[in-house]
Parts: C-alpha cells; sequence; structure tokens
C-alpha cells in the first residue's frame, strides 16, 4: 500500500477492537479508524505499533 | 475512352538519362517495411467520397489521370540499387484505371455497407512497391444518381495532406472538363523526387545536425517500449491487423477543450495529448513516455501544392515524475512540443539510426503509440454533384494504439463536436478493451477540464459509476452464511444424524460417526484438563491416520486453536515454533514425544491413548464454548523472506469456507473425500471437516502417499473416492499416470495452490470424467477466497484463454484489485489483490507490526473500522467478472527496464508438447549486470533414464518456439532440463531449491567463437563486410554489433548471391551467425518435419 513513495508520511490508527495499522497521514482514515497521535515514515509508525500492540486478539474476545 | 494526348501542364522536365532519386527518409524506411513483409497493407491510405447527383465519370476519369501526370510522385516505382539502397524511378504515364463497381442491383438497404466492405477490402490489397502503380481509383454505383469514389494509394507516395490537394485539383479538374474549358491549375514548383534529393542535402548542413543532435538529447534514455495492460501477449512477430473505435466529444466538451487550452497559452493538441499521456502513464505505470505525433512536413511554401509523402513522426517525450498537477503536465507537453515543432523536419528514420535503440520485430523502436489531431474533415466540391465523406476504416494498424481526434466541421452556430478515433492492433487489444480505454480518456478528460489542479495521482481511471461497479464485483457474491456455530459441532451434530455411518477410512481401520465423535469427545476433555483454553494454540504433530483426524477434531471441540506441524520437519524446528506459537499442549507420536517435550508443555502421544468407547452421545463432544472470533486454527506461512509467520485464522471464517463449500459442490452420503494434503497447507481443512459434516465418508491417504501417483490411483479405485485436491504440479503427475481411466469414481477435482496452468487443465478435462474446480486463497483467509469450474477449452469458440481464470468470490469474501494508491483499477490493468470480509485471518501471530503492515483499514467497507488483507498477488479482473492471477508482486522482473511477468513465459513454456512442467526464474549471476531468465523444463518421459539424451534437442525445440512467440527480452538465456521440480512441504514448486544455472558462456572479449562450418563461416564473412569490421563471433548479436534494417538488407543480398536462402525477417529471430546458420541448415533440409504444433 503507498510503497511507492518512500518520503510518505504515516499516522498510527486504531479501530474499535483494538487492531493496530497504518494510514496515509495526508488522507482521512476510513470510518472506525482513529489515529493514536504517532506520525512518521511508515518504519517509525510500524514500530510503535510494534511495541504499543502487545494483544493480538480483539478487544471483545480478551475480558 | 479517355483522351490523354494533351500534355500535362506544369515541368515535369526530368528528361535526364536515369530519371531516378533516392527514396526520401521516410520512403526508405516504408520502403525496408514493405521488404521485411511484403504484402502488408497498413500504409495504404485511403480516401473516399460520396457523390450525389449526375455523375460524368469519364470527366472523373479524365481528370484522375490529369492528376497522375502532373504529379510524378503518382507514377513513382523503388527498386534496391547495388549497395541495398532503394531508389525511386518515375515511371512514363500510363492510363490509371477507374473500375466501376454497380450495386443498384443490390437491396437498396444493403448497398452503403457492400461499398463500405469493398473499398476495406480494396484497400487492404496490397500495392507492388518494385512495379506500381502505387495509385488505384475506384467507383461504386449505389444508385443512378449516387456514387461512391475511393483514391487509395501507398504512403510511399502520398499522406494525409496529399489527399487533400489531390481533390483540390480533381475539384478544378472535373470542373473544367465538365464545362468544357482549360483547366487552371499553376504548375507544381518541383517534383517530390527533386524533393527528396534536397532532403538528403539540407539534413548534411549544420542547422539539420543542431536539431539532430537536441533530438538526441531530448530522448537519451527514454524507454523504449511502453507496456499496457494488453488483451493478449505481445506477439513475437507484430502484424498489421487493426480496428477503430469512435467516441464522440459534445460540442460543448469541444468548446471547453479550446476555452481551457486558451486559458493555458496551450493548444487544444497540447491539452488533449497531456490526458492522453495521463492514460498512458496511469495504465502503465510508466511516468516517462515517448508518444509519436504525426507533424505536415509542409514548412515550405513551395511544398504545400505537392502530393507526395511529406508527413513525420515527431516522438515527443512527455514527463509525468514527480507530484504534479494536470496543469503541470500540459505546461511540460507544451514545452516538450514547442521544442520540437521548430525541429520537425528531421526525419524520424534519422533520428532513430542516431539514437539506436534495440530492434525488436515483437514492436516498434521509440514509440508503440500515436495521437494526431486532424483538421476538421470537409469534401471537395466537385461540380453539379453535392459531396460528403464516405466513412470507411480498414481493417489494419501501424502502430499498438492511436488516439486521432476528428473535429467535425463547423455547425451552423459556428461549433461543432469532435471524434475520437482509437486506431489499434487487434493482437494485443480485442474491442472492448478499447471501448474502455474510450469511456477513460473521455473521463480523464472531463476531469481535467473541471479541475486542471488536480494532482496526477488523484485522477481516477474510472468514472464514479465504472468504480461503484468495480467495488461492487468483488464484493457482490452472496453474503457470508450466518454465524451458527464452529464447524466441529457441525459434525458432532451429523454424528447424532448418523452414527453407525462411516466416517473415517484409513487402510484397514474404520470409525463409525459415533466412535469418531466419542474418542473426539474423550480427547477433547482431557485437553480441557490439561492447558488447552480458548485461543490458545495446541500443536498436532501426527501423520495421517485416524489419530490425526481425531485430534484436529479435539483440538477445536476443546476449545483451542489447532497448530498443525509436520512430523516430517526436524525436531529443533519443530520446538522452536512450538514455543513461538506458544501452545499449551502437544498431540504427537509415542515415537515424537519425549523429543516434543523439550518445549516444555504437556505431550500426549495419540497413537497410544486408551480410547474407551461409550460416553457419547450422553456427553457433549465438545467441553469448550468458542466464539465466532476465536481462533480455529494456526498455520505457519513461509514469506518471501523464509522466516514462517504464524497466520491465527478464527472460527467465523473456517464454518463460512466448510459451509460455502459444500454449497457449490453438495455432497452428499454417497461422497468420498480423499485427505491427501500436508496438514501444514490449509487446504487440509476442509478435506479434514468437510466431509464429516455432512455424513460423507473421509478416506486418508498413507503418509507419504500424496506423492506417488501410482498409489493415489489405487487408493482412489479401491475406496471409490468421489473427491480429490491437487496442487497443479501434483495434478499434473497424476494426469500421467497409465492406470488413471480407472479413477473412474472421481466426480470432481479441486486444485489450488499455486497457478493452474492451462495445459493441466485442458488435460484433466481430457483424461478424467470429473468436473475440475480451480481456486485461489492465501493462508491469510480461510482458505480459498475465489473459485470457479473450469470449462472445457472449446466453449465460446473465441481464441483459446491464455490463462486458468481463479474465478469470482465465494461468499462473504470481499475481492479487490487496486492500485498503489487502494483505487480500484480498471477490468484488463493488472493491480494488486486486496481481501476482505469475514475470510480474513486474525493477524500474524506475535507479529503485530507485520500485521498492522499487511492488514490495513478497509476504506471501502461499510462496516466501521473494518480491514483489508493486502497479497501481494498480482491480478486483474477479466470482462467477465472472473479474475486472472498473474504471479506474485515480487516475482516480477525487469528486464532492461522492459517489466517481464515469468508466469507468461513458463505458459508458453508449458504448452510445448514435450514439456509437462516449467518454471522461469530471474536471476542475476555473479559478476553479471543485468538479470537473467532461466527457465526450468520437466519434460514428459515415461522413465526418468530416457531424459537426459533428449534434453539438448527439446531446449533446442522449446528456444525456438520461445522466439517465435515472444519478444527477444522475454526469451530466457538458459534452459536446464529436470527429472521433476524441486516442490515444498505443500507440493508447491520450491523455487529457492532449483539448480542453480551450468556456468555461463565465457564472455565475447576473452574468446572469438570462430565458424564451425561452412554456412557460419559464408556468414560471417558476409557479417564482416556489411558491419565493416574484422573477424566475427559467431555468437555475437548482429544488432548489438551496429547492425541496422538496411545492413540485414544487404545482408541477404548478399548471402542469396551466395547461395544461402535468408529473408529479411530471419535475421531479426536469428541475430548470430550461429542461430542464422542453423536456421539456413534447418530450412535447407524440408526433410525433416518441422515442429508445427
Amino acid at each position: 500500500m503507498f510503497e511507492d513513495d518512500e518520503d510518505r508520511r504515516y499516522t498510527v490508527v486504531r479501530n474499535h477492537e483494538d487492531q493496530y495499522s497504518v494510514w496515509p497521514a495526508d488522507r482521512p482514515a476510513p470510518t472506525g479508524w482513529e489515529s493514536v497521535g504517532v506520525t512518521g515514515p511508515k518504519s517509525v509508525c510500524l514500530s510503535h505499533i510494534e511495541t504499543a500492540w502487545t494483544d493480538l486478539r480483539p478487544l471483545s474476545l480478551r475480558s | 475512352m479517355t483522351d490523354l494526348t494533351a500534355t500535362a501542364p506544369g515541368p515535369t522536365g526530368t528528361a535526364d538519362a536515369d530519371p531516378s532519386h533516392p527514396a526520401s527518409f521516410a520512403q526508405r524506411r516504408l520502403w525496408f517495411l514493405d521488404q521485411l513483409d511484403s504484402g502488408n497493407a497498413a500504409y495504404n491510405l485511403m480516401a473516399a467520397l460520396r457523390l450525389r447527383g449526375p455523375l460524368d465519370t469519364e470527366a472523373l476519369h479524365w481528370s484522375l489521370n490529369r492528376i497522375v501526370d502532373r504529379h510524378e510522385v503518382l507514377r513513382t516505382v523503388f527498386r534496391a540499387d547495388g549497395e541495398g539502397e532503394p531508389r525511386q524511378r518515375v515511371t512514363p504515364h500510363r492510363p490509371l484505371d477507374l473500375p466501376v463497381t454497380d450495386l443498384t442491383g443490390q437491396p437498396r438497404e444493403e448497398r452503403d455497407e457492400r461499398a463500405r466492405t469493398l473499398i476495406e477490402t480494396e484497400t487492404e490489397r496490397a500495392f507492388d512497391l518494385a512495379t506500381g502503380p502505387l495509385i488505384r481509383t475506384r467507383v461504386v454505383r449505389l444508385d443512378q444518381r449516387e456514387h461512391v469514389l475511393a483514391v487509395i494509394c501507398h504512403h510511399t507516395v502520398c499522406d494525409g495532406w496529399s489527399m487533400d490537394r489531390l481533390f483540390a485539383e480533381l475539384s478544378e479538374l472535373y470542373a473544367a472538363r465538365t464545362a468544357g474549358r482549360d483547366p487552371a491549375l499553376e504548375p507544381l514548383p518541383l517534383q517530390f523526387g527533386e524533393y527528396a534529393a534536397r532532403q538528403r542535402g539540407e539534413l548534411a548542413g549544420a542547422e539539420a545536425r543542431a536539431a539532430l543532435a537536441h533530438w538526441r538529447t531530448r530522448l537519451q534514455g527514454a524507454p523504449t517500449l511502453l507496456e499496457l495492460p494488453t488483451s493478449f501477449p505481445r506477439p513475437a512477430v507484430q502484424g498489421f491487423d487493426g480496428a477503430t473505435h469512435t467516441v464522440p466529444l459534445s460540442p460543448g466538451t469541444w468548446q471547453e477543450v479550446r476555452a481551457a487550452a486558451a486559458r493555458h497559452k496551450a493548444t487544444p493538441f497540447m491539452l488533449l495529448l497531456s490526458v492522453f499521456a495521463l492514460q498512458l502513464s496511469r495504465l502503465s505505470g510508466a511516468d516517462d513516455l515517448v508518444i509519436g505525433s504525426p507533424s505536415a512536413g509542409r514548412g515550405r511554401p513551395e511544398l504545400a501544392p505537392l502530393i507526395g509523402m511529406f508527413v513525420n513522426t515527431l516522438p515527443l517525450r512527455i514527463d509525468l515524475s514527480g507530484e504534479v498537477t494536470f496543469e503541470e503536465l500540459l505546461r511540460r507537453v507544451r514545452r516538450s512540443a514547442l521544442d520540437a515543432f521548430p525541429r520537425q523536419d528531421v526525419p524520424l528514420e534519422r533520428i532513430v539510426t542516431e539514437l539506436g535503440p534495440e530492434r525488436a520485430r515483437s514492436h516498434d523502436p521509440l514509440f508503440q503509440t500515436m495521437f494526431a489531431l486532424q483538421q476538421p474533415l470537409s469534401a471537395p466540391e466537385l461540380a453539379g454533384l453535392a459531396t460528403d465523406i464516405f466513412p470507411a476504416s480498414p481493417r489494419t494498424t501501424f502502430t499498438d494504439l492511436w488516439l486521432e481526434i476528428r473535429p467535425h466541421a463547423a455547425g451552423s452556430d459556428g461549433t461543432g463536436g469532435a471524434d475520437c478515433c482509437f486506431r489499434y492492433r487487434t493482437e494485443l487489444f480485442d474491442a472492448e478493451t478499447v471501448g474502455r480505454l474510450a469511456r477513460q480518456y473521455q473521463h480523464l478528460l472531463r476531469t481535467a477540464l473541471d479541475a486542471p489542479g488536480t494532482r496526477l495521482s488523484r485522477f481516477s481511471l474510472t468514472g464514479e459509476q465504472e468504480t461503484a461497479r468495480l467495488l461492487r464485483q468483488g464484493n457482490r457474491s452472496a453474503q457470508a452464511h450466518p454465524w451458527d456455530g464452529p464447524v466441529h459441532e457441525a459434525v458432532d451434530r451429523q454424528a447424532r444424524r448418523t452414527p453407525g455411518a462411516t466416517a473415517v477410512v484409513f487402510a484397514d481401520e474404520r470409525l463409525s460417526y459415533a466412535q469418531l465423535a466419542g474418542r473426539t469427545g474423550q480427547l477433547a476433555r482431557h485437553l480441557a484438563a490439561h492447558g488447552a483454553a480458548a485461543d490458545t494454540p495446541v500443536a498436532v504433530c501426527l501423520p495421517r491416520g485416524t489419530g490425526l483426524v481425531t485430534s484436529v477434531l479435539a483440538v477445536m471441540a476443546s476449545g483451542s486453536a489447532y497448530l498443525p506441524l509436520s512430523p516430517e520437519d526436524p525436531p529443533a524446528r519443530l520446538v522452536r515454533m512450538l514455543r513461538a506459537a506458544g501452545a499449551a499442549h502437544i498431540l504427537t507420536t509415542r515415537e515424537l514425544a519425549p523429543v516434543l517435550a523439550d518445549a516444555g508443555v504437556p505431550v500426549t502421544a495419540v497413537d497410544t491413548f486408551p480410547w474407551e468407547e461409550g460416553g457419547w452421545p450422553d456427553r457433549p463432544m465438545a467441553p469448550g464454548r468458542v466464539g465466532p472470533d476465536h481462533l480455529a486454527y494456526v498455520i505457519h506461512t513461509s514469506g518471501s523472506t523464509g522466516a514462517p509467520k504464524a497466520v491465527g485464522v478464527p472460527h467465523r471464517g473456517l464454518a463460512n469456507r466448510i459451509r460455502g463449500i459444500q454449497d457449490t459442490h453438495g455432497l452428499d452420503t454417497t461422497d468420498r473425500v480423499l485427505h491427501k494434503t500436508p496438514v501444514t497447507f490449509d487446504v487440509s481443512l476442509w478435506e479434514l471437516l468437510w466431509p464429516l459434516t455432512v455424513g460423507a465418508t473421509l478416506v486418508v491417504a498413507a503418509p507419504g502417499g500424496h506423492r506417488d501417483p501410482t498409489y493415489l490411483v489405487e487408493l482412489i479405485e479401491r475406496e471409490r473416492v468421489t473427491t480429490v485436491h491437487f496442487v497443479p504440479p501434483l495434478l499434473a503427475a497424476f494426469l500421467e499416470e497409465p492406470g488413471l481411466h480407472r479413477c473412474a469414481s472421481l466426480r470432481r477435482v479441486l486444485c489450488s495452490g499455486q497457478e493452474l496452468p492451462r495445459a493441466t487443465r485442458d488435460r484433466c478435462l481430457e483424461r478424467l470424467p470429473a468436473r475440475l474446480f480451480n481456486a485461489y486463497g492465501p493462508t491469510e483467509a480461510s482458505i480459498e477466497v475465489t473459485e470457479e469450474e473450469c470449462a472445457p477449452k472449446a466453449t465460446g469458440g473465441g481464441a483459446p484463454d491464455p490463462r486458468v481464470s481463479i474465478g469470482r468470490p465465494i461468499a462473504g469474501a470481499e475481492v479487490y484489485v487496486l492500485d498503489a494508491e487502494l483505487r480500484p483499477v480498471p477490468a484488463g490493468v493488472p493491480g494488486e489483490l486486496y481481501l476482505g470480509g469475514v475470510a480474513l485471518a486474525r493477524g500474524y501471530l506475535g507479529q503485530p507490526a507485520l500485521t498492522a503492515d499487511r492488514f490495513v483499514p478497509h476504506p471501502f467497507s461499510r462496516t466501521p473500522g473494518a480491514r483489508l488483507y493486502r497479497t501481494g498477488d498480482l491480478v486483474r479482473w477479466r470482462s467477465d467478472a472472473a479474475l486472472d492471477f498473474l504471479g506474485r508482486n515480487d516475482h516480477q522482473v525487469k528486464i532492461r527496464g522492459i517489466r517481464v511477468e515469468p508466469g507468461e513465459i513458463e505458459n508458453v513454456l508449458r504448452a510445448h508438447p514435450d514439456v509437462r512442467d516449467a518454471v522461469v526464474v530471474a536471476t542475476r549471476p555473479d559478476g553479471a549486470t543485468g538479470i537473467q531468465l532461466t527457465a526450468y523444463l520437466v519434460p514428459y518421459a515415461t522413465d526418468g533414464s530416457r531424459a537426459a539424451p533428449d534434453a539438448d534437442a527439446l531446449v533446442a525445440a522449446v528456444d525456438d518456439r520461445l522466439r517465435a512467440s515472444l519478444p527477444g527480452f522475454m526469451v530466457p538465456s538458459r534452459t536446464v532440463v529436470l527429472p521433476r521440480l524441486p516442490l515444498n512441504a505443500s507440493g508447491k514448486v520450491d523455487r529457492a531449491a532449483l539448480p542453480a544455472p551450468a556456468a555461463p558462456a565465457p564472455a565475447p572479449a576473452t574468446a572469438r567463437v570462430a565458424p564451425a562450418d561452412h554456412v557460419e563461416s559464408t556468414l560471417a564473412r558476409i557479417w564482416s563486410q556489411v558491419l565493416d569490421r574484422p573477424g566475427t563471433d559467431v555468437t555475437e548479436d548482429f544488432f548489438a554489433l551496429g547492425g541496422d534494417s538496411l545492413k540485414s538488407i544487404q545482408l541477404v543480398h548478399r548471402a542469396r548471391e551466395a547461395g544461402l536462402s535468408l529473408r529479411v525477417g530471419d535475421i531479426f529471430h536469428h541475430p548470430t551467425v550461429r542461430d542464422l546458420a542453423a536456421h539456413v541448415r534447418r530450412t535447407a533440409a524440408p526433410a525433416e518435419p518441422r515442429e508445427d504444433r
């Protein structure tokens, strides 16, 4: 996704199930996804996710 | 009947002894093309007029003869001189024929169409450049008072502007003749031949040299081939069959084009060309393009009244790089055009020679697309007649895709619209694709007019409607099945319906549904008591057998996730995977148990488990409760990096797939499904579970048996198997099994796992009585997401499909083909496949960053927070809304800057009757500068020992076929014959395990390869003469050594003198002395049967 442009800035987004992903910073995230406030090159966003997303289970399964 | 005694007006004073002139550069090129492919009609020009009123045929004929008389060029023929250079010679006048075809006997409503066909057929009839005449005229009588006049000329003596000149003279001559007065035509200032001679001189001048240098600088490093998404693969030798598709631009739009161009200080030509460039760029992915555009070539006033080939094609290079707006693109195109126009007199042929691009018969050098904005069409006046243009389009083309915009003559209100005519090579494009291109062009033009500040990357190739349609197309399959519990509960329910029926057969063992459910329950309770919990993997490391079936069900029934491991893997690797996955328990054999205990979790040996009969159905089979989002299984997949990734797939997707596959195939209790797929490949999941949900019988193959076609035939016959899955390489091997006819019980064969070659499909349909289904699905989605039944090849009657489709999305799966900006790409255009819906995996366990990178926010879903999985697979929509699989994104390679899809080469290889399977890989050998293609072939061979002696012959035969059907850059430089392809555990081709090709031949610089026989030494001698370099290496490429089209003709002339029979085209196919000599020897021995299938 969007990989042809290495200068592109991304933002870390999260949905209601606490699943993480990245989305181009200059575009509104699709419905149901919110920025967690981390923005930068894709690698920076992904390394944030590597530490922040500790449980891959959807939130509704975690209780 | 015509009076030809009058002398022609104007100076025709070429009374020299030799009335010949050198050919102009453009004539020389056209002549060469005619030598290369004589009889092609792509360069025949035609203009036709409808004439209403009383036609004086005699006056018309007289007038046409006067024109031929006045213009020497219309009496010119072309002959090669001793050097192989063409010269134009003017022949004395000979009367021009004007045959009249009378259609008045035909039904009125058919006459127009018949006239059109007649004229088109006449246009497609070849001219003989050596004997002439190079002009033909014809009248078709539709009615006593309605005629069509067609004038057809070869492009060497005429161009579009010349046709206008011809009609203007006709107008005056006809008026004079019918009025009985003298025609008032100015004498011609010069003849075409004099122009051609003058052109040669001028091009040697300083100004022309500077202009040529400009073109060289401008085009340095430009891409030589524009890779448009074509409907059909590019043939090795391009032909000239063409067709035209025309769409209108409304008068309103046309006015907007003119106004917008004016606002940007540009011309409508520049604006319309910018839109075309944008379209080509988006379709090809290239941001640097060369588009040819004709210029009249009549900058000097004295040329204006002449008929002849003056038109020149300017190679306009257009830069679309960077995140620029359409306005910026228009500025760049404007600059490019303004740069080109003052230098438009440099013949294209000179520019091509100057740049010396690689020559290929598969495509034209420099550019393959053209753009032109024509003058408004207006019919000439003919005294006493009402005239208008009679539309006809010959079925030829000389470029891949040519957009010609033809404004209409202004209407009464001073405005008219325009036509967009797309002329295209029918070998590359079908009518439907070009129809789509035309709609795209209109849509892009609309956006450019409405919002010229839009960045190029934000232009959508598709209108809102088509975008919506494309999104629907991937998403319009049936809804997902509503969740009604996990699959193992469906097995439990089935067991209650048919407890006594046979559920599992393995060798001599039989398990009834009751026994299976009882054992499952017992083992599930054991697991629940020893660490199993929802969402936690429990590993199953067992060879095939009844214990495996019970274990899979028991793991799911315990509520945990089934983690299959192959008992054939090295124990150390197994322990690593167990730890990484966090398995809570291990089910294995007594033999493996001590080794796997190293993982530090409870281990149960299933082969010595104390099964108790009874207990079921009083106690439920499943003690654990699982929800749709809990993991059903965890399967490892090795990515391109090689490190295994653990993919976790929830129950919802698995249940949907099992219900869906049943909907497609409708298994019943008489069906017997073979389980032979290794458990580490997700297809094994439906093999194991699906039959048990419907009361069918699961037949379990012996461990290792899946690799042995002989065993499989025996097993299928003995156990009356009805349903079997194969990965394509194993299916191909199975189909060659001598006892195949014994598999009469087979009802259906399902294929997936990698691309199904057409040859394998056809052979399967031919050799087995079963229906064949092809499916696609990555591990990251529950098993398969698209599927389709393979139809016999004869259906439809059209050209054979070059690929086997992977079908349409299954119920509940969403499929999108997107570009790098996540926009849907139009049908026919390659894009990356994205998946959505209930089939999606949860992600890669323990790898959040990788999961976040591959599972992305879903921009098209109505469900908030939904995700899409990006597969990394290249696919395209077909016109029938099914998908073509084109390969892995990361398998694509660029050879000399041209994108090459190895799968396309593999398809050609597999089509060879002696090739059973083939793989093409790109490698960069040590020390080599470029990427090399290596082909690996597996021949059909009855026994392995026979393969070796035939290998050389096979390689030669296959090489011939490749050269005949693929462009040169796609022909692998090395071919390796293998007895079989290395397969991984799932039966797919293991590319990493292919042997490296033998060391390359020594570099030409170090040792020249000398001629080996008489033919080679004769050719080598001529080579040296023509190329003017001493000593020829028989492995060196003619064109790489400076050979060009003219030199190739000289080569052929001299070879013929030396008694070797050659055609010019042969040199393009066989550009080295060695190859050419081999070709000469082959064609000189007609007794030898030629492969012609």
